[in-house]
């Protein structure tokens, strides 16, 4: 009976899905934002140069997290909606369904204040925020409005535009001091857990595929792609790190807020010099994705649970996050949204190995009676 | 707006009306009669017949020495009678009202045996005027075949089918315009073709309303996916050889009477970057230019809002050694670079719009004479700078590089928002600009099928013929895009056998 | 209908309201030089250099606007000069920043601060310390052709092409904020109508606390970088021999306990004599040996001169103890400063003549 009711609930036509390799670049865009720009500082306030291996350790934790993930919607039927209300019912379920939309909306949020943050502090000081948050929000209402597969598109080319700009990570190399990367590892267990709970941070998004899984064709294909996208990200978050090492002294990484930004400026070519313009340009294309598939993951449940047009609850939470960004001003308020987005984050994260075992559980006992 | 819209559609109603009323063939015959040309008499010879027909439309050969010798010389009682004696092919007797008005109209000769009666011999003598098949103007190229399409469909058509001897070679037409009628040919070949884009192609054919076609290119933007996209949905081209390989890829292609420019789709953007040349060159060369053609494509479209950018907001960006010059060249200029810039794109435009109006010859002498002096003397009064001037110009050429000449139209325009995007957010509002229209072409569909395609969604097959084209031995396999029923050009064993030394 | 009006709508207000305020290049003064002196009452005196880009013809010949105000810190330096401009100033493009002897040996820790957190600024900007006053350094042209302040930023860039090691604002911050490591900056000097980088100046924080000379420069850079250019005149028997290094590389190891660790110092230096002035003996084998010994004996005197005197004013250039911090897990940074006096540092160079007494 409840697997009748799964299969008539997400029955996505054939031409919205998406194959398997994309999970790929859905992930890794996901997991690559605006973080990356600055997460170095917050690593080395905990553990010091020792901060690489808290991020190999994030990634391989992230991988079992991914595991879980594939384990409870192989057969969960569909999405994190469905899952929540086979396990809880309709109301609890739906509630539950409903702070993960939160969670969504919060994460998008939260990337567009801290972009909006970066180019008045780098570029146009006196920005006016609430032109710009508009037209950066009709932007991401036009992508949105354009379905899954545009925003699978949207990931797409912005995987491809950040590449080259990897390739800018050369210049502070160059301009470095390459002994400082020798494995000594002077900082205690718990240090290094705690800069490896500050990389989870930035590694947030994976979790986005709860409810994008029944876009994909031929879900289980994709197990493989999606690990392969997490790796791919703990490598640039590895080679960032690296790189910063190189190029900051560790006590200068502390005062630098925006590590990567700071580094492009030493980047000069015959007709161009300090790079951290073009950088910042090219960073949107790293950061709509984030704020495209948050939100559409954002009003995806509120379709899902009250079966409303999401057309039109996407304008809604555009107009919801865009009076806050315009409002809100200052470095400690956006780290407080910062931390606030993390704290949630990390607690979905701990959240999907407890759901696991409800589920389990919750089948076992079906499956009995 | 829509009140318009409504009216539009109820046009076609009211002329089905008045083709109904000349229901018999007398009313039909007394309204031709309102035209000069429309001849009717009764012919008194050996057999005795009315004969009607229009001598604009007729070729007077056919009806002098066929048809008028044979009514003469030999007595015909019947209609069937004439139908087996006149030497002239495919003649039919027929008394279908619609099928007489149609053939009459496309100057066949109506024959009755007497004034009242309603059945008819047809025959076709139907006088074809039209231009001698010409070298390519628009689309030219340096090697390979040198004929493009014409106004007259069966020359045309004639065109594709020499280059392409087979039965599978599928011909389908229909009449589109309430008014006009004008045939309109959809041409794809059986057995690679996927059905489906046919039926589409049939479909929204089929559902164009409209009153007259004058011109293929009505029908790329009446039957686009979205025709409120500056980017062109269809590809079109007036070069014979490159529909049959388009074809044989598995295209399907349109073409309308009266219209030297053929219709294939579906398609995709970087298609619109590739020019014949390409595949008339060794690989490598072909790679290079066509890098080239795209490097000047995103030079055209990004380099004055790049000018903008970085001279009103990030003049940090500008190396010391080029600081001297820029300034320099813009330190008497009483205007900020937006408006320069505007301007003199306005101006170039404009130059463009003049040439393009006027006869060949006095055309070119404008281009030069409004190039060099009017850039000359406006560098020199103050008004732009030549470092302006030579990125502009630049940039000018670099949109004429594109081989298809709808993208070029669109590459001219779609830099007028970048430069607003500049000038609003410098760098990161060209960004936002791209973004947008990175997002638009995701969007897009040509004939349902997805317009950016070898870049999204990603297949890597097609792209051994995008950016970069390959040589043809790594180009077994026919693009994906079309979901193809063979998808195989040739036998990708045989064509990468591995020869030994000296075998 | 409404739609397309309330579209149209929008778009006209972002146009309206999204421009930033803007002004294009040529209207700002493009400050690309400053200099700090001591000033009269506690105050400073700052120095800028704006170019003056005349209209196409003559662009050769750099003309330079030189404004001289005396504030209380150096930001409020730009306040000043913005009074005495008639357009905004812009510091994006500071290519060089000098700050004088004087005010130096007081105390520069305010000033790095505010160069380091200022988005405008590059990082590849030189800076600089003026042996005399920075304001008669920047005010006297140099060339015809170009302005002070690419003179000086093609000085600097050029030095450390070859004797100089690599500095610019990132490396002195680097090390400003380095555990275990001290910055230095080079030293300026105006002669009669020229100005020359006259030696290094190392800092203690940012307190100059020590220079070595010119000729000294050479040692350093060899301890301190792999490097492959650079020259050094050296006395031998009575006369002096132009060598010039053709590669040079550097290695530091590290043993013993932390308590009392020992560096040892690795040169390998390539080098090809071109010049043998005041020496009357034929080029050969035996005695470019003769050569290499004693180079090897010079340059081990003069890099345990320059290791003493590091010693004794307590600054480390060098960078051993961040070098110690990133080997040894348990570094403790009050503790290494306590024993840096006695840190035993040896100093190994090896010379190799690879050419000499070709004439070409």
């Amino acid at each position: 009976m409840n697997k009748l009711n799964n299969s008539k609930g997400l029955n996505i036509p054939e031409n919205y899905l998406v194959t398997p390799t994309y999970v790929f670049f859905l992930i890794h865009s996901m997991q690559v934002g605006v973080g990356i720009l600055g997460f170095e500082k917050y690593l080395v306030e905990k553990a010091g140069f020792d901060a690489w291996i808290s991020v190999l350790i994030a990634g391989g934790i992230l991988h079992i997290i991914l595991w879980m993930i594939y384990r409870l919607l192989q057969n969960g039927g569909g999405d994190i909606v469905e899952i929540h209300k086979n396990i809880f019912g309709k109301y609890l379920g739906g509630f539950l369904s409903l702070l993960f939309c939160a969670y969504f909306t919060l994460l998008a949020f939260t990337v567009v204040i801290t972009f909006i943050e970066v180019i008045k502090v780098w570029v146009f000081p006196g920005l006016h925020v609430w032109v710009f948050a508009f037209v950066l929000l009709f932007l991401v209402y036009y992508l949105v409005s354009g379905g899954f597969r545009v925003i699978t598109g949207v990931c797409l080319i912005s995987v491809i535009i950040g590449l080259p700009i990897l390739l800018l990570k050369y210049f502070p190399v160059e301009a470095g001091h390459t002994m400082n990367i020798f494995p000594v590892i002077s900082h205690s267990v718990t240090d290094i857990l705690g800069a490896t709970k500050q990389s989870i941070l930035s590694f947030l998004g994976l979790e986005f595929l709860l409810i994008y899984y029944p876009f994909i064709k031929n879900p289980q294909k994709s197990k493989k792609w999606a690990h392969y996208g997490v790796f791919f990200t703990t490598m640039v978050y590895l080679i960032s790190v690296l790189v910063t090492f190189v190029y900051y002294s560790e006590e200068q990484l502390k005062q630098v807020v925006w590590g990567t930004i700071s580094a492009w400026k030493i980047v000069e070519f015959p007709f161009i010099e300090r790079f951290e313009f073009v950088g910042i340009a090219m960073w949107l294309y790293v950061v709509l994705p984030n704020i495209c598939l948050g939100l559409w993951g954002a009003t995806r449940i509120p379709k899902r649970v009250f079966n409303v047009k999401q057309k039109y609850v996407v304008i809604l939470f555009c107009i919801a996050i865009y009076f806050p960004a315009v409002l809100i001003d200052g470095r400690p308020m956006i780290d407080a949204v910062n931390n606030l987005s993390g704290q949630l984050g990390m607690y979905v994260l701990m959240y999907i190995p407890v759901l696991l075992v409800l589920k389990t559980i919750s089948d076992k006992v079906r499956k009995r009676t | 707006m829509w009140k318009w819209k409504r009216k539009d559609k109820q046009q076609p109603e009211s002329v089905q009306q008045t083709k109904k009323q000349s229901g018999t063939l007398s009313e039909f015959i007394q309204a031709m009669k309102q035209s000069e040309d429309f001849v009717h008499y009764e012919l008194s010879g050996n057999t005795r017949c009315t004969i009607s027909y229009l001598k604009t439309m007729c070729d007077s050969k056919i009806l002098n020495r066929s048809v008028l010798t044979t009514l003469n010389e030999e007595s015909l009682h019947t209609l069937h009678d004439m139908k087996e004696r006149i030497p002239v092919e495919n003649v039919r007797v027929t008394s279908k009202i619609n099928l007489i008005e149609e053939k009459v109209m496309f100057g066949y000769i109506m024959i009755q045996m007497h004034e009242t009666d309603e059945e008819v011999v047809l025959i076709p003598s139907i006088s074809l005027e039209s231009r001698n098949v010409s070298i390519p103007e628009v689309e030219f190229s340096v090697v390979g075949p040198k004929e493009a399409f014409v106004e007259t469909l069966n020359t045309n058509i004639n065109l594709i089918r020499k280059r392409l001897p087979l039965p599978q070679l599928t011909i389908k037409e229909m009449n589109i315009g309430k008014v006009s009628k004008t045939r309109v040919c959809v041409i794809y070949i059986n057995g690679i073709v996927n059905q489906s884009n046919v039926e589409t192609v049939e479909q929204r054919l089929k559902g164009i309303e409209i009153d007259h076609l004058t011109d293929s290119s009505f029908i790329t933007q009446i039957i686009a996916d979205n025709s409120n996209s500056p980017f062109p949905q269809l590809l079109d081209t007036e070069r014979p050889d490159r529909v049959v390989s388009n074809l044989v890829e598995g295209k399907v292609a349109i073409l309308v009477e009266g219209s030297p420019h053929a219709l294939t789709c579906p398609t995709t953007v970087v298609e619109f970057f590739g020019a014949s040349d390409d595949y008339f060159l060794p690989w490598h060369l072909a790679t290079a230019f066509r890098l080239i053609r795209l490097f000047a494509v995103i030079f055209s479209v990004l380099s004055t809002p790049l000018y903008v950018a970085v001279l009103t907001y990030h003049h940090e960006m500008i190396p010391a050694a080029l600081m001297a010059t820029i300034v320099s060249s813009r330190s008497d200029i009483p205007f900020p670079p937006i408006l320069e810039v505007i301007v003199l794109e306005l101006a170039i435009e404009l130059l463009r719009e003049a040439g393009a109006r006027l006869p060949t010859k006095i055309g070119q002498t404008i281009g030069i004479v409004g190039g060099i002096v009017i850039g000359t003397a406006a560098v020199d009064a103050g008004l732009t700078s030549n470092v302006l001037l030579i990125i502009v110009a630049l940039s000018a050429l670099a949109s004429f590089t594109t081989p298809v000449y709808q993208i070029g139209n669109t590459i001219r325009l779609i830099r007028f928002p970048f430069i607003v995007g500049a000038q609003l957010w410098g760098l990161v509002g060209v960004s936002m600009c791209m973004v947008f229209f990175i997002g638009h072409l995701i969007k897009l569909q040509s004939i349902g099928r997805p317009f950016f395609e070898p870049l999204y969604p990603l297949r890597v097959k097609d792209l051994k013929d995008a950016f970069i084209r390959l040589p043809f031995n790594k180009q077994t396999e026919r693009p994906v895009l079309m979901r193809t029923e063979d998808t195989q050009r040739m036998n990708p064993s045989r064509v990468n056998a591995k020869r030994d030394i000296d075998e | 209908m409404k739609k397309h009006w309330i579209f149209l709508m929008m778009v006209s207000v972002i146009l309206l309201a999204g421009c930033m305020p803007s002004r294009s290049v040529e209207e700002n003064a493009i400050v690309q030089i400053v200099g700090y002196d001591v000033g009269e009452e506690e105050r400073m005196r700052g120095t800028v250099s704006i170019p003056q880009y005349g209209k196409s013809e003559d662009k050769q010949a750099a003309s330079e606007l030189y404004l001289t105000v005396e504030a209380d810190s150096s930001k409020d330096v730009e306040v000043e000069i913005q009074k005495q401009s008639s357009k905004p100033i812009s510091i994006g493009k500071l290519a060089v920043t000098l700050y004088s002897k004087e005010i130096a040996e007081k105390d520069l820790a305010d000033t790095v601060d505010v160069l380091s957190r200022d988005p405008r600024l590059s990082r590849n900007m030189f800076l600089g310390i003026v042996d005399g006053s920075s304001k008669d350094l920047i005010e006297s042209g140099y060339t015809q052709d170009e302005t002070t302040s690419k003179h000086l930023q093609g000085l600097i860039e050029n030095n450390t092409l070859h004797n100089f090691p690599s500095t610019s604002l990132h490396d002195f911050l680097y090390a400003y904020y380095a555990e275990g490591m001290d910055p230095f900056l080079p030293m300026l000097k105006k002669r009669e109508s020229f100005v020359e980088l006259s030696g290094v100046a190392f800092f203690k924080k940012g307190l100059l606390v020590a220079e070595v000379p010119d000729t000294k420069i050479f040692t350093f850079k060899m301890l301190k970088e792999n490097f492959v250019k650079g020259m050094q005149d050296l006395p031998f028997e009575g006369g002096t021999i132009m060598m010039e290094n053709i590669g040079s590389n550097v290695d530091y190891s590290l043993s013993g306990p932390l308590e009392n660790p020992k560096f040892t110092i690795k040169v390998k230096l390539k080098a090809e004599v071109n010049e043998m002035a005041g020496i009357d003996r034929k080029a050969s084998p035996k005695l470019a040996r003769e050569m290499e010994e004693k180079f090897v004996e010079y340059f081990n005197k003069e890099a345990d001169e320059l290791i003493s005197l590091f010693k004794e004013k307590d600054v480390d250039p060098l960078g051993l103890g961040n070098f110690t911090k990133t080997r040894k897990g348990d570094f403790d940074l009050t503790q290494w400063q306590d024993n840096y006096s006695e840190l035993d540092v040896d100093v190994q160079v090896d010379v190799e003549i690879t050419e000499y007494g070709i004439f070409s």
